[in-house]
C-alpha cells in the first residue's frame, strides 16, 4: 500500500501516534483515543486521503497476549478503512484502558460503523460515546457479560430468564387449580 | 368521512425471526403507517454461534471447518478467504496449480450463492418455477462440489499452502456436462423473469439506495455495484490469478432490486467464463506446498517415515506456529468483501479471529432501502440483499 | 610428513577477574571461568536443543545436538562440554549450526521406528519437539530400518523399546552416578547398539522410574503408566509425595478425577530431579478398599446420623481421647490440636504413625510419615504432650476420636484399640477398624485434599489437591468442624482449607514457606 496515508497521519497527529507499521502490506497506525475522532474526520475529508468507505470496526482483548506489544492497555478498537477513489486502505488501532473502556463513536463520520460499534460493545463492553443507539446486537438484551473478553469462559453459562407470562399462555394440561376452566 | 379526519395510528409489526421470508432467521421490528414502512429496525444475532470465541480456542487448521458454516451458500469462498488471510500472516505461498483451483472453487461457490439469491427472490414473489430452476442449477454445482470435496456444504477444502487434494480426473468432463445445463436454466430464468411484468413491478425502482449512502454504510458486493460503484475486490485488489483472466464486473445504475438481480445474473455468466478459462490454463504441479511447518505432509510420508509422522503429529497437536503479528485478508465473497482480521501470538491457533461479514454492513443500511416503501416491498428488497444468517451472526 | 610442534603454545594471560567475557548471538555476557557455553547461553535466554545433556548428570556430549559455532575453533563445539574462553564469540543460529542440527536429527531419525501412534511418549517427546523446532526436513532414505528388541521387560517397573532408543546414555549415567547401582550398559555396537541390563540383574534399583523421566524418547517407559492415558489429556497438579518424611516434590497427572502417575518436579533443596519408585507408585494405595459411607458399628448410615452419634460420644470432653496421625497435614493437625485443647482438656494427644521402614542415602527415609516434624511443631506450639497410641489406657467407657489412623497395619504398636473403647474414626480405608468402630466417617486421601507438610529437615511445603474424593468423603478437619457444630462446642473453625492454612501460619511464628523453589 502507499505510505502516504501513514505519513499524512504521522505529520498531523504526531503526539498521538503510539506506533506505525506496514507488515504484510497493511498500513497500520496505533493512535491514542483522544485523537481518534479528529483523525477519522481527517482521513475522510482530506482530499488526498478520501477514506469514504468504512470497512470494519472490531475490538481485541489483549489480556492474555504474551509477546511484546506497543502499549499496555487491555483493549484495542481496530478500524479498517478504504477509499473508493484512491483505492488505498488503512488500519487504525486505538488502545482502550480496562478501567475506562470508552471511545468516541465514529457514527458521526460514517453512518456505516453503527452496527460494528454495537458489536464491539456487545462483545467487549467498550462504550462508544455519541453512538445514537448503543445496545447489544448479536447476543440478547438480558445477556450478562461480554463474551469475547478473555476472562469470559469458553463454556459460559447464562442465568435462566423468566419468560413473561402472557394472557393465554396457560397450557390446558397445566391449569392451576384455582383458575377457571 | 374524508381521509384526513380518520384517526390513524402507527402499528408495530414484528416480522420474524421464524418467517419463511426472513432468511437465516432475522427479525424486523417494523413501524407501519397503514402499509407504509415508517421505521424498520432489523434485529440479528439469532444464529450467533460464537465462531470468533471458538476460533480463539482452536488451532488454525481446526478453525477451517468452522469457516464453511459462515456463508453457507458459498462455503468454498469462506475457506479461500480464511487461508488467504492466514497465508498473508505467515508469509506462506501456495502452489500455482492450487491458485487456479482456488479460483475455480470460488467461482463455483459464487454461482451457487447467486442462484440461491435469485431463486429465493423469485419464490417469494410467487414465482415457484424459477425457484425450482435455480435450485436445479445449484444442484448440478453441488454435485460437482461433492465430487471434489466430498460434501455439498461442509467442504473444508482449502489448506495453508494449497488445497486438500487435487481435482478429480473427470472434473472437467463433469463441468462441461453441467455447464450446459446450468446455462440453459439460467436462460430459462432470464426469459421468465427479466421482462416479466409482475417481477418488474415488484423490483424496479424498489429498494433504492444511492451510491453515496451505500459507500458510507460500508456496502460491498452486488448491492454496492448496483448503485454504480464498480468496486469488486477481485478487480481492485487482485488476488490469486484474477488479474490473469479476462472477465468483466457488471455494474448497475439505479441501486434498486432489479439492478441487483441483473448484476447477479450477469455475474453468473462471468463466473462460468472464469471457470472455463481456469480449466483451460490449469498448470500441472503439486496442489499443496511441501512446507511441513504449515502444511500436512503427504500421507505416504506420514505412514512410512518417522519425519512425516512427527511433522503430522506436531501440526495436529500444536497447530501452525504463527509468529506474533496481525493481518487483514479479504476476498470477494458472494455478498461482498469478506474479510478476516487475524491476530497471532506465536501459539498454534489464533489469538483473535474476526470475520468482517459483507452482509453485516448491508443489513445496517437496509432501513434506508425499505423505509418509505410498502410492507410488501420488504420481501424483494431483503431477498436482493441476500443476507446469510451464518455470515452475519457468526 | 607430520610436523610436531616442539614448543608448547604460550600460556593464556590470566583474566583480570574470575569472570570471562563472551558474546553469544551478539549479546555480551560475563560468566565465571569454567562455565559451559550451554549454561552461558541460558543466561541470555537461549535454550539450546539437547538430548544427552541433563543438569543432574555428568556431561557425555554424544548426541551432538547442542553444537554451536565459535570463533575459537574451526569445528562446531558441543556447548554442553565446551567452556568459555575470553572474548569468545558464539553463534547459535548461524547457517552452519542450523544445518548441523538438521544433520544430527537426520541421523537420529534414520532408524527410528514410526511408533508415535503407539508410543507413550507422544506429546511429551523431546525428539518430536526438537525435530519440529529445528528441522522438519523430510526423510532422504528409503532403506529398511534396523529392528531391535521391542517391549522388553528391563525390571519390575521399566519397559524398554530398543528401536526408539537414541543412545544418549542418560539412563546409564543416572544409574551409575545418582542411584549408584550400575545396572545398565550398552551392548553391540554401531547402529546395532542397544541399552541392556546385565544377565540375571534386572533394572530394580529403588529409583528405576527416574530413568523413564530422563529418557528423552519412548525407549524407557513406565510399565505402571503404559497405555493408560495419552499425556495431552492429563492435567498436572503440584503436590508432595506422602510416602516418607523426605517430602519429594511431585506433579500428579490426572484426568477426569483419576490420577494416572506422579512425576518428580525439581526442588533444589529437597529432592532435586528425583523421586523413588515406591513413593511415586504409592498413589495406587488409595484406589482400593475405600470407606465410602458413614457407619455406625458396621452399619451404613447417613452423615447426619453418624455425626449425631459422634457428637453424643464427644459431649463429655473428659472421657474423650484424641489420636492424630503423622500422615495428616498441618491444617488438619492444627484444628485437631485446637479442638483437643479447647474441648478435651490438656491431656496428652495420642499419635498414630506408619512404622519405620528402611531408608537409603539418596532420598528414602526410614520414617515413612510425611508430617512427623509438622506434628511436633504444632504440639510444641499448643503445649500438648504427644504419646504413641499403644500407650492409650485400656479403660472401658472412654471414647477415642482417631483421625486417619490407617491401622491396623500388621506392625507392632499399630493394633486396634482395646475393647470397651468407643472409637470415632475418620478413615480413608474400609478396614478392621472402620468395621468395628462406633462411628466411622469416610475420609479423603492425600491427593484428594492437599495440605501443608513439614519435612524431616524442616522444609514447609504445600501440596495441592489433585482430584475430588468419592462422594461423601471429607477431610478430617471438615468432620471436626461439623462435629464441633453438632456437639455445640462453639469453636469457629475456618470454612476452607486455605483459611485453615492461613490460621496455621498466623498462629505459629517462624513457620514460613520453604519448600518450593
Amino acid at each position: 500500500m502507499s505510505r502516504q496515508v501513514v505519513s499524512a497521519l504521522t505529520a498531523r497527529f504526531a503526539d498521538a501516534i503510539v506506533a506505525t507499521h506496514d507488515r504484510f502490506g497493511d498500513d497500520t497506525v496505533i493512535l491514542k483515543r483522544e485523537a481518534l475522532l479528529a483523525a477519522l474526520r481527517f482521513l475522510k475529508e482530506d482530499p488526498a486521503l478520501a477514506f469514504d468507505m468504512p470497512i470494519d470496526v472490531c475490538g481485541v482483548d489483549y489480556q492474555a497476549y504474551v509477546p511484546a506489544r506497543p502499549h499496555a492497555e487491555r483493549f484495542e478498537v481496530v478500524y479498517h478503512l478504504r477509499s473508493t477513489t484512491k483505492n488505498h486502505r488503512v488500519r487504525l488501532r486505538v488502545p482502550v484502558p480496562e478501567s475506562d473502556p470508552v471511545v468516541d463513536s465514529s457514527v458521526s463520520v460514517w453512518r456505516g460503523t453503527a452496527w460494528f460499534e454495537r458489536e464491539t460493545f456487545d462483545m467487549f463492553g467498550i462504550r462508544f460515546q455519541g453512538h445514537p443507539d448503543l445496545r447489544r446486537i448479536l447476543t440478547y438484551d438480558e445477556f450478562e457479560g461480554h463474551p469475547l473478553r478473555k476472562d469470559y469462559p469458553v463454556r459460559g453459562y447464562q442465568p435462566r430468564l423468566e419468560m413473561p407470562r402472557l394472557k393465554g399462555d396457560e397450557l390446558p394440561w397445566r391449569k392451576q387449580p384455582d383458575e377457571e376452566a | 368521512m374524508p381521509a384526513r379526519d380518520l384517526h390513524t395510528e402507527m402499528m408495530t409489526l414484528n416480522m420474524g425471526p421464524s418467517h419463511p421470508a426472513m432468511h437465516g432467521t432475522v427479525r424486523m421490528k417494523l413501524t407501519l403507517d397503514g402499509e407504509t414502512v415508517v421505521h424498520c429496525d432489523p434485529e440479528v444475532g439469532y444464529l450467533h454461534r460464537g465462531f470468533e470465541k471458538m476460533c480463539e480456542n482452536r488451532t488454525w487448521p481446526q478453525c477451517l471447518p468452522y469457516t464453511d458454516r459462515l456463508n453457507y451458500s458459498s462455503p468454498l469462498i469462506n475457506n479461500v478467504g480464511f487461508v488467504l488471510a492466514l497465508e498473508k500472516l505467515l508469509g506462506a505461498k501456495s502452489t500455482p496449480r492450487a491458485d487456479f483451483i482456488r479460483v475455480i472453487i470460488s467461482e463455483l461457490s459464487r454461482i451457487t450463492d447467486h442462484f440461491t439469491a435469485i431463486a429465493a427472490g423469485a419464490l417469494e414473489l410467487g414465482g415457484f418455477t424459477p425457484m425450482i430452476w435455480g435450485v436445479e442449477a445449484r444442484d448440478h454445482l453441488y454435485n460437482l462440489v461433492e465430487d471434489l470435496t466430498g460434501a455439498r456444504l461442509t467442504v473444508n477444502y482449502t489448506r495453508v499452502g494449497g488445497v486438500k487434494h487435487d481435482l478429480p480426473v473427470d472434473f472437467e468432463a463433469h463441468w462441461r456436462e453441467y455447464r450446459d445445463k446450468i446455462l440453459k436454466l439460467h436462460h430459462d430464468i432470464d426469459v421468465v423473469l427479466t421482462k416479466n411484468g409482475v417481477f418488474l413491478d415488484r423490483n424496479e425502482g424498489v429498494g433504492c439506495i444511492s451510491r453515496a449512502d451505500a459507500i458510507e454504510h460500508g456496502f460491498t458486493g452486488v448491492v454496492l455495484r448496483s448503485t454504480g460503484e464498480p468496486y469488486d475486490v477481485r478487480r481492485a485488489h487482485p488476488y490469486l490469478v484474477y488479474d490473469q483472466l479476462d472477465w468483466t464486473v457488471p455494474v448497475g445504475t439505479k441501486g434498486d432490486n432489479l439492478d441487483r438481480y441483473l448484476c447477479r445474473m450477469e455475474e453468473i455468466l462471468q463466473s462460468i467464463s472464469i471457470i472455463d478459462q481456469c480449466l483451460a490454463r490449469l498448470p500441472q504441479g503439486p496442489f499443496l506446498s511441501s512446507e511441513w511447518a504449515s502444511a500436512l505432509p503427504d500421507k505416504e510420508y506420514v505412514y512410512h517415515t518417522i519425519e512425516g509422522m512427527i511433522a503430522h503429529f506436531e501440526m495436529i497437536m500444536k497447530g501452525i506456529e504463527v509468529p506474533p503479528g496481525e493481518a487483514y485478508g479479504y476476498v470477494e465473497g458472494g455478498n461482498g468483501e469478506l474479510g478476516f482480521y487475524l491476530v497471532a501470538d506465536g501459539r498454534g491457533g489464533p489469538y483473535r479471529c474476526h470475520v468482517r461479514p459483507p452482509c453485516f454492513a448491508l443489513m445496517q443500511g437496509l432501513h434506508l432501502m425499505v423505509e418509505g416503501g410498502m410492507l410488501a416491498d420488504i420481501i424483494p428488497t431483503f431477498d436482493s440483499i441476500n443476507m446469510i444468517g451464518g455470515e452475519i451472526d457468526r | 610428513m607430520t610436523v610436531n610442534p616442539t614448543t608448547p603454545p604460550a600460556p593464556l594471560a590470566p583474566a583480570p577477574s574470575d569472570l570471562v567475557r563472551v558474546v553469544i548471538d551478539g549479546v555480551e555476557v560475563h560468566v565465571p571461568k569454567g562455565t559451559t557455553l550451554l549454561k552461558a547461553a541460558r543466561q541470555v535466554g537461549i535454550d539450546l536443543p539437547v538430548f544427552c545433556y541433563h543438569d543432574g548428570l555428568s556431561v557425555a556430549a554424544n548426541c551432538r545436538m547442542c553444537l554451536v559455532e565459535t570463533n575459537k575453533a574451526p569445528k562446531l563445539l558441543p556447548a554442553c562440554h565446551a567452556t568459555v574462553m575470553p572474548d569468545m564469540e558464539v553463534q547459535t543460529r548461524s547457517a552452519r549450526v542450523v544445518e548441523a542440527r538438521r544433520g544430527v536429527l537426520q541421523f537420529i531419525l534414520l532408524h527410528h521406528p514410526v511408533d508415535c501412534p503407539i508410543c507413550d511418549q507422544a506429546g511429551e517427546c523431546l525428539l518430536q519437539d526438537t525435530y519440529d523446532a529445528h528441522s522438519l526436513q523430510p526423510s532422504a532414505h528409503d532403506f529398511r530400518k534396523n529392528h531391535k528388541a521391542k517391549a522388553e521387560d528391563l525390571g519390575p517397573h521399566v519397559m524398554l523399546d530398543a528401536e526408539r532408543c537414541i543412545l544418549c546414555t542418560r539412563c546409564i549415567r543416572f544409574c551409575d552416578e545418582v542411584a549408584k547401582t550400575p545396572q545398565l550398559g550398552i551392548k553391540q555396537r554401531g547402529n546395532r547398539s542397544e541399552i541392556t541390563t546385565y544377565p540375571g540383574q534386572p533394572l530394580d534399583n529403588p529409583y528405576s522410574l527416574c530413568t523413564v523421566d530422563l529418557c528423552p524418547v519412548g525407549a524407557l517407559t513406565s510399565k505402571d503408566f503404559r497405555f493408560k492415558k495419552r499425556v495431552w489429556f492429563l492435567s498436572g497438579t503440584a503436590t508432595i509425595c506422602t510416602g516418607c518424611a523426605r517430602g519429594c516434590n511431585v506433579r500428579a497427572d490426572h484426568h477426569e478425577g483419576v490420577v494416572y502417575r506422579l512425576v518428580p518436579t525439581y526442588n533444589a533443596k529437597v529432592n532435586r530431579w528425583w523421586a523413588c519408585d515406591e513413593g511415586r507408585l504409592g498413589f495406587h494405595r488409595y484406589e482400593v478398599d475405600r470407606l465410602l459411607a458413614p457407619r455406625l458399628a458396621g452399619r451404613d448410615v447417613t452423615e447426619a446420623e453418624a455425626l449425631a452419634r459422634a457428637a453424643e460420644l464427644v459431649k463429655e470432653g473428659a472421657s474423650v481421647d484424641l489420636a492424630v496421625s503423622e500422615l495428616l497435614p498441618l491444617e488438619d493437625l492444627y484444628l485437631a490440636l485446637a479442638f483437643a485443647r479447647g474441648h478435651l482438656g490438656g491431656r496428652p494427644v495420642y499419635v498414630t504413625r506408619r512404622s519405620d521402614g528402611v531408608g537409603d542415602d539418596l532420598l528414602v527415609r526410614a520414617d515413612k510419615n510425611p508430617n512427623g516434624a509438622g506434628l511436633a511443631l504444632l504440639a510444641a506450639h499448643f503445649g500438648v504432650t504427644l504419646k504413641p497410641l499403644s500407650e492409650l489406657p485400656a479403660q472401658a467407657g472412654r471414647t477415642l476420636l482417631a483421625l486417619c489412623p490407617e491401622i491396623p497395619d500388621g506392625c507392632p504398636g499399630n493394633e486396634l484399640p482395646g475393647k470397651g473403647v468407643s472409637v470415632i474414626v475418620t478413615s480413608t480405608f474400609d478396614n478392621a477398624l472402620s468395621k468395628k468402630a462406633a462411628v466411622a466417617l469416610p475420609a479423603v486421601s492425600p491427593l484428594e485434599r492437599g495440605g501443608t507438610y513439614v519435612t524431616f529437615e524442616g522444609v514447609v511445603q504445600q501440596a495441592h489437591k489433585a482430584i475430588d474424593g468419592p462422594a461423601g468423603t471429607h477431610s478430617p478437619w471438615v468432620f471436626l468442624r461439623n462435629l464441633g457444630k453438632a456437639a455445640g462446642c462453639g469453636e469457629t473453625f475456618p470454612a476452607t482449607r486455605q483459611e485453615a492454612r492461613e490460621a496455621v501460619f498466623r498462629a505459629v511464628p517462624g513457620l514460613a514457606e520453604g519448600g518450593r523453589p
